[in-house]
């Protein structure tokens, strides 16, 4: 999982046109509809790479 | 919604909501000045001179876009008024050249007029003034934008009613300026020279070439005039000092072109004073023209005539009637042929307009047109097909504009190819004009079956709906739209928007000559307008506008074979001693032959003497040598006309005659309109008005016609004519009334089939929509341009020898 | 993971003080060092203190490098990088710093500045949604969408956010309005035209965090019932347009704009049109004709844009700083934290440009209710050259001047259209007693003059006279009467301008005569400007009392118009002197004074 974008696994359904409704808490907060501790750390891969700091994140 | 009410300068006044507060004071009979408002334009607000103090207000608003609000209370000439209004005085003038002793304008101008009231002399700001270069680059008129004060009301007419938009203002700040785009003389433009950026300037910055250093406005009488060329029959003002005519306005107040012209009725009257007029009577001898004396040309006539009718009988003569002559001239031609005992009287050019007649007359049993001109503004849907207005009829033009972009109305156009009017259509069809019919009867198909008929006005007015049903069940939309080359979508769209609408009105200028295919057309167009019952009611109708300006008035006066006037048929008993009675003789019962079949027959026709007033079949008829045959082989040729055209140097004998603005006379326009035309100038030389040379002749061949002027001619007119039975001159001066107007406070009838159709109830046809043979080689050639400058049917007599000659395409 | 990310400037002050060289060097210097991958550079947005740019700022460590040149970079990256220390010179310095200062905690130019509208800017990278995303973006738009359109311009409303494009009208109201007017199709339209001399504040927030315009318009796009979006972008940003297209694709691959959004019952899409030079576009009804393909002219209102705008539809044009602060307004709890800092009639922050004769020129965002003094003097750094404070003006070509007299004035909408100025779009321009009030009104007025768009005849025509009047007074040629003439075609363009153009034009004449009457008067009656400006209204002469010979004036003087033996004081020939400055910057002993043409020196400076 690159980007947000990208699913992180096969649970997730978001896409431009089928959307999810909480799409947009998820890529930080995420998984949200299932749990799963390596996609969630697929995000924080992709957080960490660019947070510059421990602030830069804002939930 | 309830009224507003405000104060003004101390007086209440109450209005409905949207009323600006210039149009309040315009109420009470206060004068606001205004340099930028026009009521037929969009809100504009930008000379500010018409700003009003608003007690409470932040600042001075402008009258002329400021609705008046409820409670408000208006100065309008307060001291803080008056002195924005002197520096914005101030700042027009410091910027503007003060040569009012020689400009055009002096004694008309707003800003002299302004600068008057309120004490503006001279400027305060002396500074930079604009220099910037004469336009006078065209034939037409010159634009000096120096004396430009920028108001925009050129730029307004010029885009939002004509449409042409050749101007627009170009730059910013000191340097703004008004020009086409690029900053191209107006000779590169877009412009087509209607002439309404010139009415319409309130300064001396757009002048006619002709006019300048030709007459002070007060040394120049208005005379009231009908425009000679198409038959919308504008309103103008003959400008004229001494015996020269040096100018040409429209006249405001008209209901048929409300101050709007095109480039014909503005600049195409030059050729009156050509030189190629013909000034006394001709007589051929010898192959060449000898200068005879008006005696010797009628006397010769009229032993020709009575030489020839008494070797051949009556049926070798013949009258044709141009479709420029007046009411008068007409009724006296077709008098005078038929006292001779001959019914062959017809038009050369009535064949143009044969097939949209007779479709008319079946469908509703009178060729008259259902609805007038100015109703068109507010239609709530026009369907325009195969006319190109913006070419031949463009002040009919300015009215779709106005009904499409200013008033909401949709608008569809279908044309063979695309037209400027497409560019503010909310539906552009672009199909061959082949497929007209099959596109017609499809939307009428669709029509029915959304069930957006007007069933409640097809039952009570209307006969033979369930064939014509059944005939169009038959189509495929489908293949209609692989035909015509719209999408399925498309034309479901087109049949609802026209309707759907409470009003819709169709427009066409379908002209055909020995095909049938434009007569089918006008039946099917016929049908869509009894389908969803938009006859018989305002702003509805089917249009079809002729070519010519009196096309309708020669017809009324009986230049028919089979009809006197009014449509009265030689046929019926009961007409023909009505006419004998009135005229002291009997009328031949059988009636005359049409021209169309006549030349055609070539020099085998049976005519030997033909008196031709004002046409030129030559020309018309394409130069077909059928004609030409006809003509040579002629016993006698009798020509009345202005100029030595190609018929008339063919002829025997060749008559002077008065042109339109010489002479007095009525003419019909295509709305039934009956109006009055002044003579304003001499005729040259020895020329006559066209009714006094019939006159004259009557009495030289024995007619005991006592008329001692038009007028009296158009009282019998009127005393044998139903539809015209309420109609004076002395109405007349006061404005144009459309038949049928049947007694003397008969206000005119601006619509018809209120109640019945002439026929009673009105015919649906069925039309096949094979295309005919004829027309296998393309396009249906359309009436395509106005008054004489169609391409097949009029010899432009008058406008080849006019500086508008230069527009054509 | 990075090492460390360096967030290297690239907008307007710092690109033109060249820190496109300077990224060049600092990439090469990494690359020599077989250590680029261990680092993240983004070009990024405007941290705002362009006076010393070109800027680096590295994280996580805080450190903020100033002033650089290509050449630092070795050091930079030999020390700071792999040696781990700081490069101390790098650090920022000031006379109002006791130590090379670190950090925005430390350095004093950012004291008082609180990022709101600013608070991605310089932090992330401008072409990532994700980092947009990391920093609470598109939170507010998805609470939007679970709203009633009319809470929403309820919350934007108690926010008590005001347009901050100039006007300064309440933006909830105008989405109130526009939500209420009939019709099934609406716009947004976000007015990106920033035309004001010297006005980047718009700019910045395009190109460093454009997908905060994009959520404010989605945002508003919902409390109006909107479904399409225009942003008016002038066509001399490109980089602005660049940005905010990749934006708009990002979110259009997102899911964020297009339809059926985040599964919820709203469409949205959002069109970029470029302008095409012309000031007047930025008035809204000028704007909106523009985008309709038509000449650029505005027009009366009524009717109003709510009611019908764009394509005669209701229509919400927002400024795009006004858009910036909607999400945070609309996020939760946003409203009243948003409402927490300001004055009672101006809530939240603003973003200045501060420009002219101040030390520290750039973009600062400062809490409504600062006075003036605050940002001139602790925000600004004070007066360059350590020279005297005269007046700022605020609002560009429509606003007017504040003199020293009003310094402690709080800089809020209420209180400086009182002063007889207005809050503008921002622009801040600081004078000293070098600058000639007269001249500048002079400017500001040869700049409406050009861009006015001839539609009326006040605006079009009188600030063509206004502008000739004083170009008369600053060479010389005025008459006592030009006062009032100007005074009062000042009033009448004013009270009958069409639009707001015309109407506030007057505002820098109105405001310099109402402020600086004397100096005016000194143009007219004595043919002498004291700023040294209008050049045919001054000399220099050297005080003989106090030149040193230094002949500092002498190497800087490009026509050799300065004579004199060494060590003793000189003299300036007049008829060859063209007054262009260079001596009095370089004169040590500021003894070159600024005098009336035929006067001697003795007139106090």
């Amino acid at each position: 999982m690159e980007r947000f974008i990208d699913h992180c696994c096969k649970e997730c359904t978001h896409a431009s046109d089928t959307p999810c409704k909480d799409f947009v808490r998820c890529c930080v907060e995420g998984p949200v509809c299932h749990d799963d501790p390596a996609c969630s750390a697929k995000r924080k891969a992709i957080i960490e790479k660019v947070a510059l700091n421990e602030q830069f994140v804002i939930c | 919604m309830s009224a507003i009410n405000l104060i003004i300068d101390g007086r209440e006044i109450a209005v409905a909501p949207g009323t600006t507060i210039l149009q309040a004071a315009r109420e009470l009979g206060i004068d606001i000045p205004t340099f930028c408002y026009d009521p037929e334009l969009a809100p504009n607000g930008a000379c500010r001179i018409c700003v009003v103090e608003v007690e409470n207000a932040r600042a001075l608003v402008a009258s002329c876009v400021t609705p008046a609000g409820p409670e408000m209370v208006v100065h309008t000439e307060s001291e803080r008024v008056v002195s924005a209004r002197k520096a914005i005085l101030s700042l027009l003038v410091a910027n503007h050249p003060l040569v009012c002793i020689t400009c055009e304008k002096t004694g008309e101008c707003k800003l002299q007029d302004y600068c008057y009231r309120y004490g503006v002399a001279d400027s305060e700001y002396s500074g930079e003034v604009k220099e910037l270069p004469l336009d006078a680059s065209n034939a037409f008129f010159v634009r000096d934008m120096n004396k430009c004060i920028l108001c925009g009301i050129c730029v307004g007419k010029c885009q939002e009613v004509v449409g042409a938009g050749a101007i627009d203002f170009t730059r910013r700040g000191f340097v703004s300026n008004i020009g086409p785009a690029f900053e191209d003389s107006i000779e590169e433009s877009t412009c087509v020279f209607c002439g309404l950026c010139i009415d319409n300037c309130p300064v001396g910055a757009l002048t006619p070439k002709f006019s300048i250093g030709q007459g002070r406005p007060w040394e120049v009488e208005e005379v009231r005039a009908v425009c000679p060329y198409c038959s919308i029959g504008c309103n103008i003002k003959l400008q004229v000092k001494g015996n020269n005519l040096i100018g040409v306005n429209p006249v405001k107040e008209s209901p048929v072109n409300r101050g709007h012209l095109c480039a014909r009725g503005k600049f195409g009257w030059d050729y009156l004073n050509n030189g190629d007029r013909i000034t006394s009577p001709l007589v051929k001898s010898d192959g060449v023209f000898v200068k005879v004396s008006w005696e010797e040309a009628l006397g010769f006539i009229v032993d020709n005539l009575e030489r020839i009718k008494s070797r051949y009988g009556a049926d070798a003569l013949m009258g044709l009637c141009s479709p420029k002559a007046s009411n008068e001239e007409a009724y006296l031609l077709q008098k005078l042929i038929r006292s001779l005992g001959s019914n062959n009287i017809d038009s050369y050019t009535r064949q143009c307009h044969a097939p949209a007649i007779e479709g008319l007359m079946q469908a509703f049993g009178s060729a008259a047109m259902t609805n007038s001109i100015e109703e068109l503004a507010n239609t709530g849907a026009v369907f325009v097909i195969g006319a190109n207005l913006a070419e031949s009829h463009p002040v009919l033009n300015y009215r779709v504009r106005e009904a499409a972009s200013r008033n909401g109305a949709r608008l569809i156009v279908a044309h063979g190819e695309p037209i400027d009017l497409m560019n503010i259509a909310h539906h552009t069809l672009i199909l061959n004009p082949n497929s007209y019919l099959a596109l017609v009867n499809a939307l009428a198909r669709i029509i029915i079956e959304e069930g957006l008929a007007d069933q409640a006005f097809i039952n009570k007015r209307a006969e033979g709906f369930e064939p014509f049903k059944k005939a169009l069940s038959d189509i495929n939309i489908q293949n209609v739209a692989d035909l015509t080359g719209i999408t399925e979508e498309e034309l479901r769209a087109v049949a609802r928007a026209y309707a759907t609408a409470e009003r819709a009105a169709i427009i066409s200028a379908v002209d055909l000559r020995e095909d049938d295919a434009g007569h089918k057309l006008v039946l099917a167009l016929a049908n869509l307008a009894l389908l969803t019952g938009n006859l018989g009611k305002e702003s509805a109708g089917l249009y079809l506008p002729y070519g010519e300006n009196n096309f309708q008035g020669i017809a009324d006066m009986g230049a028919l074979p089979g009809f006197l006037s009014g449509y009265q048929s030689v046929n019926e008993k009961r007409i023909r001693d009505k006419f004998a009675q009135a005229w002291g003789l009997v009328i031949n019962e059988i009636p005359g032959k049409a021209a169309m079949n006549i030349f055609r027959n070539g020099k085998n026709s049976a005519i030997k003497a033909i008196y031709v007033l004002g046409e030129n079949p030559i020309i018309c008829s394409g130069k077909r040598p059928e004609t030409a045959a006809l003509l040579t082989n002629l016993d006698f040729l009798v020509v009345q006309d202005i100029f030595m055209t190609e018929t008339a140097s063919l002829a025997d004998v060749v008559l002077p005659a008065a042109a339109f603005a010489e002479q007095t006379g009525t003419y019909t326009n295509t709305e039934r309109r009956v109006q009055l035309s002044q003579a304003a100038v001499e005729p040259p030389g020895e020329a006559y008005s066209g009714w006094a040379i019939l006159a004259e002749l009557a009495g030289w061949l024995g007619f005991e016609w006592n008329y001692n002027g038009p007028e009296d001619v158009f009282t019998e007119i009127a005393s044998l004519t139903p539809q015209y039975a309420g109609i004076t001159y002395q109405r007349l001066m006061q404005e144009g009334l459309q038949w049928p107007c049947s007694s003397g406070d008969h206000p005119g009838t601006k619509f018809l089939y209120e109640g019945r159709f002439s026929r009673g109830l009105g015919l649906f046809s069925v039309v096949s929509d094979l295309p005919s043979a004829k027309t296998a080689e393309g396009k249906l050639p359309v009436c395509g341009s106005a008054g004489d400058q169609c391409c097949q049917c009029q010899s432009e007599n008058m406008s080849r020898r006019s500086v508008i000659s230069i527009l054509k395409k | 993971m990075y090492e460390k990310h360096l967030m290297i400037c690239g907008a307007t002050g710092c690109l033109s003080s060249g820190s496109q060289a300077v990224e060049q060097a600092l990439i090469e210097e990494m690359e020599k060092r077989g250590i680029k991958d261990q680092y993240r550079l983004v070009m990024g947005g405007c941290p705002g203190f362009c006076e010393v740019g070109p800027i680096i700022v590295i994280y996580p460590d805080e450190v903020f490098y100033c002033r650089l040149k290509p050449g630092d970079m070795a050091e930079l990256v030999e020390k700071h990088l792999v040696g781990g220390e700081l490069v101390e010179r790098l650090l920022y310095k000031g006379p109002d710093v006791d130590v090379p200062s670190r950090f925005y905690d430390t350095i004093p130019f950012y004291a008082k500045q609180q990022f709101n509208v600013l608070r991605n800017s310089g932090i992330i990278d401008p072409e990532s949604i994700d980092e947009y995303i990391m920093r609470g973006g598109y939170r507010a738009f998805t609470r939007a969408l679970g709203m009633d359109p009319a809470a929403i311009c309820e919350e934007v409303k108690k926010a008590g956010l005001r347009g901050r494009g100039g006007a300064g009208f309440s933006t909830g109201l105008k989405w109130e309005f526009t939500r209420k007017a009939p019709g099934l199709k609406k716009y947004v339209v976000c007015n990106a035209d920033e035309g004001d001399p010297g006005a980047f504040m718009d700019r910045s927030i395009l190109e460093g965090d454009p997908h905060a315009i994009l959520e404010g318009m989605l945002i508003c796009g919902r409390a109006i019932g909107a479904d399409e979006g225009y942003i008016y972008c002038r066509a001399e940003y490109p980089l602005a347009i660049k940005r905010l297209k990749i934006a708009i694709e990002q979110a259009t691959e997102y899911g964020i704009l297009g339809e059926n959004i985040l599964s919820y019952d709203f469409n949205f899409k959002i069109n970029i049109k470029e302008g095409a030079g012309a000031f007047v576009c930025g008035e809204e009804t000028a704007l909106l004709a523009s985008i309709e393909g038509k000449r650029g002219m505005p027009r009366s209102r009524p009717p109003f844009p709510a009611q019908s705008g764009l394509f005669g539809k209701p229509t919400t044009i927002n400024n795009v700083e006004t858009l910036a602060n909607i999400p945070l307004i609309v996020r939760e709890g946003g409203a009243a934290e948003f409402a927490r800092v300001g004055t009672e009639g101006s809530k939240g922050t603003k973003v200045f440009a501060l420009a002219g004769k101040i030390r520290n020129t750039g973009l600062c965002e400062v809490p409504m209710g600062i006075t003036i003094r605050e940002i001139i003097y602790d925000v600004g750094g004070g007066i360059k050259g350590g020279r005297a404070f005269k007046a700022v003006q605020a609002g560009g070509p429509s606003g007017g001047c504040i003199p020293a007299e009003q310094l402690d004035l709080p800089i809020d909408y209420d209180s400086l259209n009182k002063a007889g100025a207005i809050m503008g779009s921002g622009g801040l321009v600081v004078m000293d007693e070098r600058t000639c009030m007269v001249d500048l009104a002079r400017y500001f007025l040869s700049f409406t003059q050009k861009e006015s768009c001839g539609k009326c005849t006040p605006c079009r025509e009188g600030t063509k006279r206004m502008l000739e009047i004083l170009n008369r007074i600053t060479e010389g040629f005025g008459i006592p009467e030009d006062l009032d003439t100007l005074d009062s075609l000042a009033y009448s363009i004013k009270d009958s301008s069409l639009c707001g153009l015309g109407q506030t034009c007057p505002n820098p004449v109105l405001s310099t005569i109402r402020y600086f009457r004397n100096e005016y008067e000194e143009h007219i009656n004595d043919k002498y400007c004291r700023a040294g400006v209008c050049k045919a209204l001054f000399t220099y002469r050297i005080d003989r009392d106090n030149c040193t010979g230094c002949r500092a004036c002498v190497k800087a003087c490009p026509v050799d118009a300065i004579k004199g033996e060494k060590k003793e004081p000189h003299e300036i020939n007049q008829e060859l002197c063209t007054r262009c400055g260079s001596c009095i910057e370089k004169c040590r002993q500021d003894c070159i004074l600024i005098t009336p043409v035929g006067r001697e020196a003795d007139v106090s400076n």
